[in-house]
């Protein structure tokens, strides 16, 4: 005997009604997506940290998480690496956007300050192991996640990656592998740590910053600074692939006049990309697949739903990872 | 008399084995360290040894004599096994730890006598063996016979290993010919397109290779080609802390003996578990050549009949002498396991309902000639009298876009021909319309100008991300999608005949045939994409429903389907639907709990209104239930007694079907003569009270190759698993997608499966 089921006289809003799965489309359903890379790569990593990362710590959403003071905290650590890539891109952005003034900056003077910068996060960091604030200042140094969680070799660790700094930079200065980086970085129509927000045929936003850019006859050069070895991604580099995505979009030239590389200052090798119509198309549809994934993971984002945000719990993973001290799926990863 | 590919070790229940416990100290051990030492201890010393069931950083190693202290390494981990000087403990089939321990130490201890005493070689997993020498070279490729061993318990029996054998393709060049720089252009072009058509670079996919250091082989992934990169040119290379100038400097320090020279060629790939892509040389890898990707003349090589499977087995363990398992066990049984009559069952086909209320009875007999009127039947039956039931509001028009490149020849009759197909499964006119295009954006706005959703037969064109556009650009729409080259491939039949095997002459006929076997086989796939029923059983042995989960192969994806088949007495007698859901956890084996609920929840509020709620349902994991799942499994059941889905009384029983079962068991019946053939299909053995194998498909309708069973594991949540074995089979009858032929999977498995295999198609993997 059919009866009707007392479920449909209310059906619960997030849920579809029969028939028909989710009216939305998926293109509507990624419209609301930002993508970019770094968030891409956070998603990819470890699902616990981009909740913490993207809506846990995020005061405009997830509102109801209890821990967010503690998150958003979590969320300012910053560890070795992404310090010090940071600093790298600082300094190079400001001697190219100086020199493009006629102010040339020697490299004595890139090389204290990046120094400065880095000991300044080192010795705040220190004296704060136990009673970090974080503050809204500007210029405050940084909190080093490698102190924060008492790693007994943080401060060795942290002076080794000072030294691949230092030798980024004289490198960078230096070497007549990057001249002509120098040389078209300080000129007029270059574009340093460009922002990009676009959309380039696709629903969803691409966000990101091209670190340097310029044109020379009609031929597009994008090149992407990095502070380590090469990671052998070439021509597969999803990353590289967006930024031509950019060319195409906002500089309006044609795939194949884009030349696009990436600099790996500790191995001192320029890996260029194979820019061609066929592989921005992929990276499009890669895009998309990206955003609908985001777009899943948003509903259970946006009501703090941590649980559907399954932890990585790799040990190499959670060591770099700020959130440890919240993560209670990886209490037993510490830095011993 | 039914017989198994298992070989009972002696003295059956009477074996015990002596183990000794040892400690595994180290940094950061892990399931997969513990795991690893004992894989070390098995390879470097030849003894047995598996995680201790309950003590942490524990192993048991097959020895009754104490064992000195190892200490063990690798590229980025290392640790050290210790005696713990306790007594020796025996372990026996009487107890739980002996039943479930002793197996795998039997294996293990079996892998470690080949790998002393034999030619054969591993790639990945030490349980598949292949042999040293191919047994044929066709077009590059070069087939192996491959082995793979597995054990299993069976209550009242004993021990059992299990080995099966196949065959397995690689290149024959290495990647050095593939991507010679000394090579001309025109010849770098053609070599390099091979390889591409090799690896299936154009679907996407990642390119699976072997690489030999000379020590063991490993399983890699191709990068990219680097013409001119040699072993002396590779720039420098930082591995387990220590800096070599170039991979030339890496071989020659830690691997003497390798034979390269400093101009050897060198290549980029990937390896699991390694963050970066590594330089190796080329001349020591060679491409893993899929079994779905061999040319068609090779397409059918790696079918084996149950008959020549057992005597490459019997031959096989004749080389493996009358101890295999050395010091462990006296000895192992001269046949093959052959299960007492109370084990064996045999489930008979169920009645089928067709178009009109017309029956196809279950088979007479269970006899060959039966089952053969049977299956033919089905489909005479299907195009006699139509399908089960076809949506009222069915599409009456379908698109069919095509790529120019074609030619409209092509398109016009595959239209023509499938709208009469169609027309004489669903018994309603219908009509096609031809959409040409020159790239796919350009087909997804036409096919939006003429409707806004529908039904396209989408030949695709070799855009990359075409599949992924169509799907994306076209909600709403039913897609059934083919490659411009199988049409080509067919239409090409149809137009000149298939050639003989001397390559002489044409066969018209068998031209004509092949291309109406395809135009039937796409029309099948379009009406289930209708909704329509083309016939079904009447139950699913004692259940109404059944809820199948399942994980895509690269874990990007999981499905979920419900298949409902009951007296029509029910509101809906009839029903299956499926989704499919990201998995953005894709490291992760097991599925979020709070998502599985989710998506099995979201599943059951697709059905109709008017719904009388299920007294009774099967759950089905394809695979394994793992870590969280059954929390999110029960809470969905939960919530689905609370809405009213299920009853409050229902029959609930859980699961596992291992289709890619790891103890890769095969039944033939051997008759009089000695001459093995595939079982029945609904043939089985119950091994215990919680597991059955049984094959779907095997005669009559398999004729070349050996049957695949499938492994039905209860794990202490069904209360019969006999039950769960008949829902499996009765499913597995819904073969609508080629009615003469058995299916090996239950309709709901298939289902789930080939959606996750369509999301899988259309990822962009290459990028990353
Ligand atoms: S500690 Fe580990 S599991 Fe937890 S959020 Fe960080 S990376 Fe993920």
């Amino acid at each position: 005997m059919s009866h009707q089921l007392s479920f449909f006289d209310s059906p619960p809003a997030n849920e579809v009604q029969e028939g028909n799965v989710d009216q939305t489309t998926r293109a509507e359903r990624i419209s609301k997506i930002s993508w970019s890379y770094s968030r891409r790569a956070v998603m990819e990593k470890c699902l616990r940290n981009y909740y913490y990362e993207y809506y846990g710590g995020n005061k405009r959403t997830a509102t109801q998480e209890a821990n967010k003071q503690l998150i958003s905290q979590l969320k300012q650590l910053k560890n070795r690496y992404a310090r010090t890539g940071e600093i790298l891109h600082l300094v190079i952005s400001t001697y190219l956007r100086k020199a493009k003034q006629g102010i040339i900056w020697d490299e004595n003077r890139l090389v204290s300050w990046a120094k400065d910068l880095f000991s300044k996060d080192i010795s705040f960091s220190q004296s704060s192991i136990g009673n970090w604030k974080p503050t809204n200042e500007k210029y405050s140094p940084s909190m080093l996640s490698e102190f924060y969680y008492q790693d007994p070799t943080a401060l060795s660790k942290c002076l080794f990656s000072q030294d691949r700094l230092v030798a980024a930079i004289a490198s960078f200065m230096n070497d007549p592998l990057y001249s002509e980086f120098r040389q078209k970085g300080s000129q007029g129509n270059s574009t340093i740590e460009g922002f990009i927000k676009i959309r380039p045929h696709t629903p969803c936003l691409v966000d990101g910053r091209v670190d340097l850019a310029y044109i020379e006859d009609s031929k597009v050069t994008i090149v992407d600074w990095k502070l380590g070895n090469e990671d052998g991604i070439g021509d597969d580099s999803l990353q590289l692939a967006a930024y031509g995505l950019w060319a195409v979009e906002s500089l309006k030239c044609r795939a194949e006049s884009i030349r696009i590389c990436k600099v790996h200052f500790s191995s001192q090798k320029i890996v260029n990309f194979e820019c061609n119509s066929q592989v921005l198309h992929l990276a499009r549809a890669r895009i998309m697949q990206d955003a609908e994934r985001m777009a899943f993971l948003e509903g259970y984002g946006k009501n703090a739903c941590v649980e559907a945000f399954t932890p990585c719990k790799q040990t190499a993973i959670c060591q770099q990872c700020s959130f440890l001290a919240i993560c209670d799926d990886s209490k037993e990863i510490t830095y011993a | 008399m039914l017989e198994t590919n298992i070989r009972i070790i002696q003295p059956g229940m009477n074996l015990y084995v002596w183990v000794r416990q040892a400690t595994v100290t180290g940094p950061n051990l892990t399931t997969e360290l513990i795991e690893k030492s004992c894989g070390v201890i098995r390879s470097r010393y030849h003894l047995a040894a598996v995680a201790h069931p309950k003590m942490p950083n524990t192993i048991l190693i097959a020895s009754y004599h104490q064992i000195n202290p190892v200490h063990l390494d690798g590229e980025d981990w290392e640790l050290d096994v210790t005696d713990s000087l306790k007594p020796s403990e025996k372990l026996t089939l009487l107890d739980e730890d002996g039943m479930r321990l002793i197996p795998k130490l039997a294996e293990r201890a079996l892998l470690a006598q080949i790998a002393t005493s034999s030619s054969l070689w591993t790639m990945d997993s030490p349980r598949i063996l292949y042999e040293a020498k191919p047994i044929f070279i066709e077009n590059g490729i070069a087939a192996y016979r491959r082995y793979e061993i597995g054990s299993i318990f069976i209550k009242n029996v004993g021990i059992g290993i299990v080995i099966d054998t196949g065959v397995a393709f690689f290149s024959k060049e290495s990647l050095a010919y593939y991507f010679d720089s000394k090579s001309d252009a025109t010849e770098r072009v053609l070599r390099e397109r091979k390889f591409m058509q090799l690896i299936r670079r154009q679907d996407g996919q990642k390119g699976t290779l072997i690489y030999d250091n000379g020590r063991k082989k490993t399983k890699c992934y191709f990068v990219s080609p680097s013409y001119g990169m040699t072993c002396a040119t590779t720039g420098t290379l930082r591995i387990k802390n220590q800096s070599y100038d170039s991979l030339f400097d890496y071989y020659k320090a830690t691997n003497p003996n390798i034979l390269i020279e400093k101009d050897t060629p060198a290549i980029r790939v990937s390896f699991q578990n390694m963050d970066r892509p590594q330089p190796v040389a080329a001349d020591h890898v060679w491409v893993r050549v899929m079994n779905e990707y061999l040319p068609n003349s090779m397409r059918d090589i790696d079918k084996i009949t149950p008959n020549d499977k057992r005597n490459i087995l019997i031959n096989f363990w004749g080389i493996l002498g009358p101890k295999p398992l050395g010091q462990m066990a006296p000895g192992i049984e001269k046949q093959f396991w052959r299960p007492s009559k109370d084990q064996i069952f045999q489930f008979p086909i169920p009645k089928l309902d067709f178009g009109a209320d017309n029956v196809l009875a279950t088979p007479k007999e269970f006899s060959n000639p039966a089952y053969s009127d049977h299956f033919r039947n089905r489909s005479q039956m299907l195009r006699k009298f139509g399908c089960y039931q076809v949506p009222p509001n069915i599409c009456r028009t379908f698109y069919c876009a095509y790529p120019k490149t074609l030619g409209e020849d092509a398109a016009k009759t595959l239209a023509v021909d499938l709208a009469s197909e169609l027309q004489k499964l669903t018994k309603k006119p219908m009509v096609s319309q031809l959409v040409s295009y020159d790239n796919i954006s350009e087909a997804i706005e036409q096919l939006r100008d003429l409707d806004q959703n529908g039904m396209v037969v989408f030949v695709l064109n070799e855009e990359p991300s075409a599949y992924y556009e169509a799907e994306f650009q076209l909600p709403g729409w039913r897609i059934k999608r083919i490659n411009k080259s199988t049409v080509e491939e067919h239409f090409l039949y149809l137009q000149s005949g298939v050639k003989d095997k001397s390559n002489k002459s044409s066969s018209m006929e068998t031209g004509r045939r092949r291309w109406s076997g395809f135009v039937s086989m796409t029309a099948l796939d379009v009406i289930q994409l209708l909704d329509v029923t083309p016939y079904r059983v009447d139950s699913l042995g004692p259940y109404e429903s059944n809820l199948i989960i399942d994980v895509g192969h690269d874990r990007r994806f999981f499905a979920v389907s419900l298949l409902i088949s009951r007296p029509n007495i029910k509101t809906p007698g009839f029903r299956i639907i499926s989704h499919t859901q990201h998995k953005v956890d894709h490291k992760e084996e097991a599925i979020n709990p709070v998502i599985l609920m989710d998506e099995i929840t979201a599943l059951f509020t697709r059905l109709p209104k008017k719904f009388d709620p299920l007294t009774s349902l099967l759950i089905i994991r394809d695979g394994k239930f793992v870590k969280q799942e059954p929390d999110g499994l029960n809470n969905a059941l939960l919530k689905l007694k609370a809405t009213g889905y299920i009853s409050q009384d229902a029959r609930i029983d859980w699961v596992e079907v291992r289709k890619d079962t790891q103890k890769v068991i095969r039944l033939w019946d051997v008759n009089e003569t000695s001459i093995a053939h595939n079982p029945l299909m609904g043939t089985g053995i119950k091994l215990d009270d919680e597991m059955v194998i049984m094959v779907n498909t095997g005669a009559p309708t398999l004729p070349q190759a050996t049957a695949d069973p499938i492994l039905i594991v209860a794990n202490g949540h069904c209360c019969n698993v006999l039950d769960a074995a008949q829902a499996n089979f009765s499913g597995a009858q819904m073969n609508w997608s080629s009615p003469r032929v058995a299916q090996r999977l239950h309709i709901g498995m298939k289902r789930t499966d080939e959606d996750l295999k369509s999301r899988s198609a259309q990822e962009v993997r290459r990028l990353r």
